[in-house]
């Protein structure tokens, strides 16, 4: 019900804001548009099936560099090339879960780390990603019309990102998300239900790549530039921060906490030096006082939630 | 080999403090690092701003590390026990990147010069070189493996902690306090970040993003299988000379790529490790 | 504020280049009577912070500076810093916040390869003059912009080939070790050695990569030991650049080491040790941030007394030195571009500027179709008491 209203809440402050906002607004509110999205795949893997996966930088990467590599070396339109990109990070992310995740679910943190330092040294060290220089986006063109205004731009950003952020939405609470989740409570009870436990966390592991492909390629338009820099294990794991700290049982907590992570800072600048001490600082004791994640204050199952959680306890590490 | 088998000790140092935290409470630890960047810090704020000569500012630099260690494990991951694995595990990341920027923020962000424990003039036996001050790496992590080798095994606190780790509730059956074991791994573990990063800072030189290192460390922890701390040891070494092997007869750019493709492969062949966990997590 | 109707209109085709055309005409945004509006952006916080942290303390100072003494032209400064984060999204936010929020008349930064060239496209679309003091990454200049100029820095395109003549010069083999780091910063640094290296020819290179995260480099170090190289050219952050040395040393090899601007910061010599007697470094001036010019003397002298907290951590630095005297000359072109301050005007002041000297680091020239302030540099060298002097001989890259 809240669920509802928050995504016209969110609506509406999409739609709203080419016409209050100013460029700089607006560029922050796409930022945070793509950020959630991309944050979303996670929230999907780890809220819903349990898994942690510290390689979604690294299909962020895929998307974005194999759209502009389409572009670039086959011609093919960028529209077209981001979610074609988008869906090869997918294939990864199924054949890493397909070799991994036949074992234990933790190991895929293991893995997926591994394969995002595999990534990130591969992106260096290639010269048809510009290696450590990086390169250039070029812009969108369609129908002759070159869309590399800031509100064009901002129109494709917010639009592709709110179809991924639906999308996981409607995966969470389809029959696949309940059986994931009944697998996260409880192998046997899933397993009883006709689950294939390898199979769904496999394709949890691809729609969560998919999510992070796609958003991503969107994102590089907004940033124009690929620096391998912005693709690490550094940058892994704060997307998993954003997740947490928004709250990782719906993608509102990713809008949340992406909303956080890109806002706060600014209103923080007056600290200079000290500012990211001080936000990573509230960030620390926000989790404690509300693991469940921000939107917990606004869910008035939040605490109902809270406590399933702490029931379950550690079994969907 | 033998500047693979320093590097790879460093590995093992840091890779021991987080399969400790991880045995111990379910928790990998991301900030670890960033204790052992602290640590040193510490250390240098200790001499240069207190005047302490460098055997107490390292006491010091240990212990102060061991309270953070504390105040991490009652403020922090006490409240946050009962959630899932994944809440404390982001707290360490947050807790970490506080760390960093603070102290970022306090000592600045250009490098500080930090004193080695022993001269860094080579000596010459038998054709090969040696340096002292990287037997000096070599050798504190002997040291202190070695004494977390006979802590574990010949201690009754040490066996105690080994036994909340292996089986928290039947610890507790037999009247060991689970909150007192994860407090005891949490201060040893932080004391060790300090150590591990008083030991490779002065080959460095100390800037608030030395704790990178320790991606380097989990990677050591994941080879060894993640669950037990001889294991965590081997793997570390054996990163080192993985490393210094495939920088030699590959690429130096190429020798991430291939540790991490290593460390890819263990994990899908090799699922616990190069060594059996369960006769491992004897210790 | 944008009005709704002209949203409308960039929302149905591309309008933003009409309108940052026009306003480059008389756009005096950020000018008041009294008051000129500088933004500030740099990386405060995150890894690229070294660079950021000298630019706002540089930059304030000189400011203040220019304040107490009455001002431009009638006008006080009045500046506003942004954190750009060491991250290239917060870069681009931090920079339409300066443009399009604050409304800021001109920009003192960016600060750091990693935020700087993703930013280009948009610094270079938004008209604003942007004066950059510090990196070195030659894709800001080259081509060049018009609104977008730097001084004080020499760029990884002139500094590999001073290093290349250099090392030409003192190499009695004719064989060069080049020992890069994997990333941009070594690699730009490393072609552009070797492709002067191959102008001058006769000479053999040998090239070997380190990652800037690396500890032990000795693999790299025994192969350039079995080349025949007399020199070697190390061209990496300064934490691994210090290891790099140091092992250099303890392996015995018989090599003259050069290494990049990097390594001329005020404590490298302490971070690598008695081993850093007798290394030698490109450096972008003359002066030294502890040496004992008068210009040099009054600027320590004044920032210690501003930042104490700074000065505790042995600074000013040479990033602090870089970022005062990119200020200065940025005021300099403020006040030459009068009282009727434009900035079309502005720009064409800076244009102007030609061997403009402030004593702190090495003289400004710019052109019509020239942004790169400063094309030459020199070499230092470290004593046995691990004291710098810099060697007398300038090297120019025109």
């Amino acid at each position: 019900m809240w669920g509802n209203l928050a995504w016209v809440l969110w609506l509406a402050i999409a739609a709203l804001a080419p016409f209050l906002a100013g460029q700089y607004l607006l560029y922050n509110i796409g930022i945070v548009a793509t950020t959630a999205a991309i944050v979303s795949g996670l929230t999907f893997l780890s809220g819903v099936a349990g898994l942690i996966s510290i390689a979604q930088s690294a299909f962020v990467a895929i998307g974005s560099y194999g759209a502009v590599l389409l572009q670039m070396h086959l011609g093919i339109p960028l529209l077209i090339g981001i979610p074609v990109a988008a869906a090869i990070a997918g294939v990864v992310g199924w054949l890493l879960g397909f070799l991994c995740l036949r074992l234990d679910g933790h190991y895929l943190a293991l893995v997926t780390l591994a394969f995002m330092g595999i990534v990130h040294y591969t992106i260096i060290n290639l010269d048809i990603t510009g290696g450590a220089v990086g390169l250039a986006v070029p812009s969108v063109t369609l129908f002759g019309v070159t869309l590399d205004s800031p509100m064009a731009i901002y129109v494709m950003a917010v639009t592709a990102s709110a179809i991924t952020l639906w999308s996981i939405d409607r995966l969470i609470h389809s029959r696949y998300g309940r059986m994931l989740r009944a697998l996260r409570q409880s192998d046997i009870a899933a397993v009883s239900l006709g689950a294939d436990r390898r199979s769904l966390r496999t394709m949890a592991l691809a729609t969560s790549a998919v999510a992070g492909g796609f958003a991503g390629g969107f994102q590089a338009l907004q940033l124009t530039y690929l620096d391998p820099q912005q693709f690490t294990i550094v940058t892994a794991v704060f997307y998993i921060a954003i997740m947490v700290v928004g709250g990782m049982r719906s993608v509102h907590g990713a809008i949340i906490g992406a909303a956080i992570f890109v806002f706060v800072p600014g209103f923080l600048s007056g600290l200079e030096h000290y500012m990211a001490f001080i936000l990573f600082f509230f960030v620390t004791v926000m989790i404690v006082v509300m693991p469940d994640g921000l939107v917990s204050i606004f869910s008035a199952g939040g605490r109902l939630s809270g406590w399933m959680a702490s029931r379950h306890g550690r079994k969907n590490a | 080999m033998l500047s693979g088998a320093i590097a790879g000790s460093v590995y093992a140092l840091i890779a021991v403090g987080l399969v400790l935290i991880h045995n111990g409470t379910g928790v990998v630890n991301f900030g670890f690092g960033d204790q052992l960047m602290a640590g040193v810090y510490i250390l240098v704020f200790a001499q240069q701003f207190l005047g302490l000569s460098l055997p107490p500012a390292i006491l010091v630099a240990v212990i102060v590390s061991g309270l953070i260690g504390l105040a991490i494990q009652y403020l922090v991951m006490t409240p946050l026990r009962n959630r899932p694995v994944l809440i404390p595990i982001v707290a360490t990341i947050a807790i970490g990147a506080a760390l960093r920027e603070g102290i970022r923020a306090f000592m600045g962000p250009n490098p500080w010069p930090v004193p080695f424990l022993l001269s860094t003039s080579p000596y010459r036996i038998a054709g090969i070189s040696i340096v002292p001050s990287d037997l000096a790496i070599l050798g504190t992590a002997i040291v202190v493996m070695l004494c977390l080798y006979a802590f574990f095994e010949f201690t009754k606190y040490g066996q105690a902690i080994l036994a909340a780790c292996a089986n928290p509730t039947g610890a507790l059956i037999v009247g060991i306090p689970a909150g007192a074991t994860t407090t005891s791994i949490w201060v040893l573990s932080s004391m060790l970040a300090a150590i591990a990063g008083i030991v490779i800072a002065p080959l460095t030189s100390l800037t608030p993003d030395i704790g990178l290192i320790a991606i380097k460390g989990f990677a050591a922890a994941v080879l060894g299988g993640f669950a037990s701390l001889p294991g965590a040891v081997v793997g570390g070494i054996l990163l080192g000379i993985i490393e210094a092997l495939s920088g030699y007869y590959v690429s130096s750019a190429m020798k991430d790529i291939v540790s991490y493709a290593v460390l890819v492969a263990v994990i899908i062949l090799l699922p616990s490790g190069l060594f059996n966990r369960a006769t491992a997590r004897k210790v | 504020m944008v009005t709704r109707r002209e949203i409308l209109k960039v929302a149905g085709g591309a309008m933003v280049l009409v309108a940052t055309k026009s306003a480059y005409a008389a756009d005096a945004t950020g000018v008041t009577d009294d008051k000129i509006k500088i933004g500030i952006l740099g990386d405060l916080t995150g890894h690229a912070a070294h660079w950021g942290s000298g630019n706002l303390a540089g930059g304030t100072l000189a400011f203040e500076e220019i304040n107490a003494a009455g001002g431009i032209n009638g006008r006080k400064l009045e500046w506003i810093s942004v954190d750009s984060e060491s991250s290239a999204p917060k870069g681009i936010a931090g920079f339409k916040r300066l443009v399009d929020q604050e409304k800021v008349f001109a920009i003192f930064g960016p600060t750091s390869s990693a935020v700087g060239v993703p930013l280009l496209k948009t610094m270079a679309s938004s008209g604003v003059p942007i004066f950059v003091p510090t990196f070195s990454s030659p894709l800001i200049t080259n081509p060049p912009v018009k609104n977008i100029f730097r001084s004080g820095t020499l760029n990884d395109a002139d500094q590999g080939r001073i290093i290349a003549d250099y090392v030409a010069s003192i190499s009695k083999k004719r064989s060069i070790a080049l020992m890069r780091q994997s990333d941009e910063y070594g690699k730009n640094g490393a072609t552009n050695v070797g492709n002067r290296l191959k102008e001058i020819g006769n000479v053999k290179i040998s090239e070997e990569q380190f990652n800037a995260s690396d500890t032990d480099f000795t693999s790299q170090l025994l192969r350039i030991r079995e080349s025949d190289a007399d020199v070697m050219v190390v061209y990496g952050y300064p934490a691994p650049s210090a290891i790099v040395m140091r092992q250099a040393k303890q392996l015995g090899l018989p090599v003259q080491i050069v290494g990049s601007t990097a390594t001329a910061s005020r404590t490298y010599a302490a971070t690598v040790g008695k081993e850093a007697a007798g290394t030698r470094s490109m450096t972008t001036t003359k002066y030294l941030p502890e040496g004992d010019d008068a210009e040099i003397v009054k600027f320590r002298k004044a920032f210690e007394a501003r930042f104490p907290e700074l000065a505790r951590q042995t600074r000013p630095e040479a990033t602090d030195q870089l970022a005062y005297h990119g200020a200065k000359t940025l005021i300099e072109g403020l006040k030459r571009a009068g009282r009727d301050l434009t900035r079309e005007k502005l720009i064409s002041s800076l244009e102007g500027l030609k061997d403009f000297e402030t004593g702190i680091a090495s003289a400004t020239t710019f052109g019509p179709d020239r942004r790169e302030g400063n094309r030459s540099g020199y070499v230092l060298e470290i004593k046995d008491d691990l004291s710098r002097i810099v060697l007398p001989k300038a090297y120019s890259a025109i």
